[in-house]
């Protein structure tokens, strides 16, 4: 019988120990590893005290390991309930925190009773045991407190049980009934402290407690977000091929053989573990079929990405494969971009409320750089800030796809629909996944890179033939246009006095139609100049409209024209391509133009605020169009008819508003001339007010 | 009255102007590109250049550069048919007095000389 204990309690005195130690090593920062290590320690303690106490021969020595023994006892369920509170959310954590306090003062008053003598008095031989405790008049008092403690903690740790879903439930349905298994098995080790003696349970419930330890240990080592069917199973194997293929039989068929029989289990210790990792893998097979199927299909999926070359039906790929495959509720695909990570592609329930961006310097971002591997929901509880974005994301598991040490953006995967954990391989599969998933993912962006690259430089190119071809057409033409109206300029100068008015005039007439032609030719070249710039600008409406103005007032005052101008202030900001700050130079030399030849020559300028747009009217009482093809720039193309070389600049403020995205409307009625109405959206930075 | 230069390679357009010019009283010399220009420089400065930019032996502001540079105190107004906000710019920072676009109006052109020379 004192074997058993002593056995029992030496294997959970090295197996507690060395739980204790995996688990700190796993996050030594993390209190719900802090207090489990602490609370493995304080059972290693007990066990291993306890072994040395039962089996001493001398008394004195005896009372002295008891004495040690029992200062591992009293902090069982203290560490027990610190684990227990630790695995609550921080804010049920914080209300618990002076219950944990008073416990921990309650334990050192029970050590400093343990230290003095008094609650452990004296010991004596009892029942198999060379040595156990007798009774002081404080110990029953301390056993209650004791037991009521550890029962506080145990229904705690249920409680959570029975909240929890998901992983959480499936990590701590197995763990807690063990340790429940190994509560009810260490506990009567107190009974003979009273002189009770339950047998069978006694010594043989021990053994549940070392039992808890392994299973522990192991969960936490390897399997600890394993689904519970394949650590029994594996359990199952275990004790089958430890206990009933290798050491029963040997102890059955050769009792009184030792050396036989030692020889023979040597033999086949050296083969057990092949055994056992055959039948592992023959249980993993068969409870894993399904996963292992949606993994190969995972694994054939990262081979087609790297085939295709268009990112946004490789962001598609990705996550319409993994919803499907893993059957989850839920994906979300994050890229980075300049200012953070953008959301690529999402699909399942709630997409629809995801965030678009995350920051670069997001928790979440800096927490995946740091860790470089899938990442659970349930690792991040204690970080409440990164907890909070795997709610948002709507994940119970984050991939982060890197190359080097370049974070290229992210995958946020939802429950799986089956309500099961994610396991190991799962997240084998995908940190194997997240890398292929990168390289596509940097492939595709690559080359998006390389096109655009080369569709700038084709565009650039033919900018630039543009361009030699207008600068050498517009030297010929000018050059031409100065030979033709440059000698007739010259007849009429030094002719004044022997020209007739009617000729004079023609001739004038005749130069005048070459300098607006050559006018012409020269707005075109400015709108081409200010076009090639695709970058943004924000301009002053109002100082855009005053700069044309000026440009003209000279001109149409020399002509007669009366003009009335009303501009409010501040009009507020546009943002858009260059070329939009010829749009009202274009539109004032079409007035210019069309104000040459009526005797009533007016021109209204009038602009104001009206809600997020800046509405302009330009109106003039020159000739009207003799036909307006369409009166709607953003409907279709405006063209107008004139039998004047004016129509250009009419043609150039379409093409200037439709690339910014402007409303440019023209209203030409005969005999009254033509009204322009110009409404643009403000940049969203302009302050509201004026107007 | 004050002797001018122009220099241009279209002989009509440059006799055309060289004609008005003499008519105002200027004495005119003409050339045809940049070298011969710089030859007629040597043998006898002008007051005025009057400069084409796009001459068959330099193109832009290329011309201006070599008058400049051989001589600096040479007063020099660029005509080119092709205008450009860039190249006006340019030529302006390299010293010259006007730029000129083509067709041009011989009267403000008259104005112009007269502001520039007195």
């Amino acid at each position: 019988m004192l074997y058993h204990y002593v056995i029992a309690l030496l294997v959970t005195c090295v197996v507690h120990l060395a739980l204790a130690i995996i688990v700190f090593s796993k996050g030594r920062k993390r209190l719900s590893n802090i207090t489990f290590a602490l609370y493995s320690t304080a059972g290693s303690w007990w066990s291993g005290f306890e072994a040395f106490s039962i089996s001493v021969h001398d008394q004195n020595l005896a009372l002295f390991l008891w004495r040690l023994n029992h200062i591992g006892v009293i902090f069982i369920p203290i560490f027990l309930n610190h684990f227990v509170v630790s695995l609550l959310e921080p804010e049920k954590r914080n209300q618990r925190k002076k219950v944990v306090q008073i416990s921990y003062l309650i334990g050192l008053c029970f050590v400093l009773l343990n230290i003095t003598g008094i609650l452990i008095r004296e010991v004596s031989p009892k029942f198999s045991f060379r040595y156990f405790i007798n009774a002081s008049p404080i110990y029953p008092v301390f056993f209650v407190i004791w037991g009521a403690w550890a029962c506080y903690g145990l229904a705690n740790l249920f409680r959570i049980l029975a909240n929890s879903t998901g992983q959480k439930r499936e990590q701590l349905s197995y763990f807690s009934w063990f340790m429940l298994a190994a509560y009810l098995g260490g506990a009567p080790n107190f009974l003979p402290t009273f002189n009770i003696e339950i047998p069978v349970l006694m010594p043989f419930g021990t053994y549940a407690v070392p039992l808890y330890g392994v299973v522990t240990a192991y969960a936490i080592d390897r399997y600890h977000l394993l689904d519970i069917r394949v650590l029994t199973s594996y359990l199952v194997i275990f004790i089958i091929v430890f206990g009933l293929i290798f050491f029963l039989p040997l102890f059955l068929l050769f009792p009184a053989q030792e050396q036989l029989r030692a020889g023979l289990w040597g033999a086949a210790v050296s083969v057990v573990f092949l055994v056992y990792r055959y039948l592992q893998k023959k249980a993993e097979s068969g409870i894993l079929r399904e996963e292992k199927s949606y993994l190969k299909a995972l694994e054939d999926a990262s081979k087609e990405m790297q085939l295709i070359k268009d990112l946004d039906r490789l962001m598609e790929t990705i996550v319409t494969n993994i919803v499907n495959n893993i059957q989850i509720s839920n994906a979300a695909l994050y890229l980075k971009n300049q200012e953070g990570y953008h959301l690529g592609y999402a699909f399942g329930d709630g997409k629809e409320s995801l965030p678009k961006e995350i920051a670069q310097e997001d928790l979440l971002i800096n927490e995946l750089r740091i860790q470089r591997e899938p990442m659970l929901r349930e690792e991040a509880q204690e970080k409440p800030d990164v907890s909070q974005r795997f709610s948002l994301l709507m994940a119970s598991v984050i991939i982060p796809c890197l190359i080097k040490e370049n974070l290229l953006g992210f995958l946020a995967l939802g429950e799986k629909k089956s309500g099961k954990a994610y396991n190991p391989d799962d997240l084998n599969a995908f940190q194997g996944l997240a890398v292929p998933l990168a390289l596509a993912i940097e492939n595709t962006r690559y080359l998006k890179q390389l096109e655009e690259t080369h569709a700038k430089l084709v565009e650039a190119e033919k900018f630039r033939a543009l361009r030699q071809m207008l600068n050498a057409l517009s030297h010929e033409i000018n050059n031409q246009l100065t030979r033709m109206i440059g000698p007739m300029q010259m007849i009429t100068i030094q002719n004044k006095d022997k020209l007739d008015e009617e000729l004079t005039k023609k001739l004038k007439g005749i130069w005048q139609e070459g300098m607006t032609a050559a006018e012409i030719l020269h707005d075109v070249k400015r709108y081409r100049d200010k076009s090639e710039s695709k970058e943004l600008v924000e301009v002053e409406i109002e100082a855009m409209i005053e700069g044309a103005w000026k440009k003209f007032s000279g001109l149409l005052d020399q002509m007669g024209v009366v003009v009335h101008k009303e501009l409010a202030s501040p009009l507020g900001k546009f943002r858009g391509r260059e070329s939009f700050t010829e749009l009202f130079y274009n539109l004032m030399k079409n007035s210019y133009f069309n104000l040459r030849e009526p005797e009533r020559k007016e021109l209204w300028i009038e602009a104001h605020r009206n809600g997020t747009c800046v509405e302009v009217v330009i109106k003039d009482t020159g000739g009207d169009f003799s036909r307006v093809v369409c009166d709607d720039t953003t409907g279709g193309e405006l063209f107008a008819e004139r039998g004047k070389l004016g129509g250009v600049n009419l043609y150039l403020a379409q093409t200037i508003a439709r690339d910014a995205g402007i409303e440019l409307k023209l209203e030409s009625n005969q005999g009254i001339g033509v009204i322009f109405r110009v409404r643009i959206p403000l940049a969203e930075t302009t302050p509201s007010g004026g107007g | 009255m004050a002797k001018l230069l122009i220099v241009d390679d279209d002989q009509e357009l440059r006799g055309m102007l060289a004609g008005f010019l003499q008519s105002l009283g200027y004495e005119v010399e003409q050339a045809a590109s940049v070298n011969d220009a710089l030859a007629r420089l040597q043998q006898s400065p002008p007051d005025l250049v009057m400069l084409d930019m796009g001459l068959p032996d330099s193109e832009g502001s290329e011309g201006l550069q070599k008058i400049r540079s051989a001589f600096p105190s040479t007063k020099v107004v660029m005509v080119t048919g092709n205008a450009d906000g860039v190249l006006e710019k340019e030529t302006r920072a390299l010293g010259a007095l006007d730029y000129i676009t083509k067709p041009f109006d011989l009267e403000q052109i008259a104005q112009k000389l007269e502001r520039m020379l007195s």
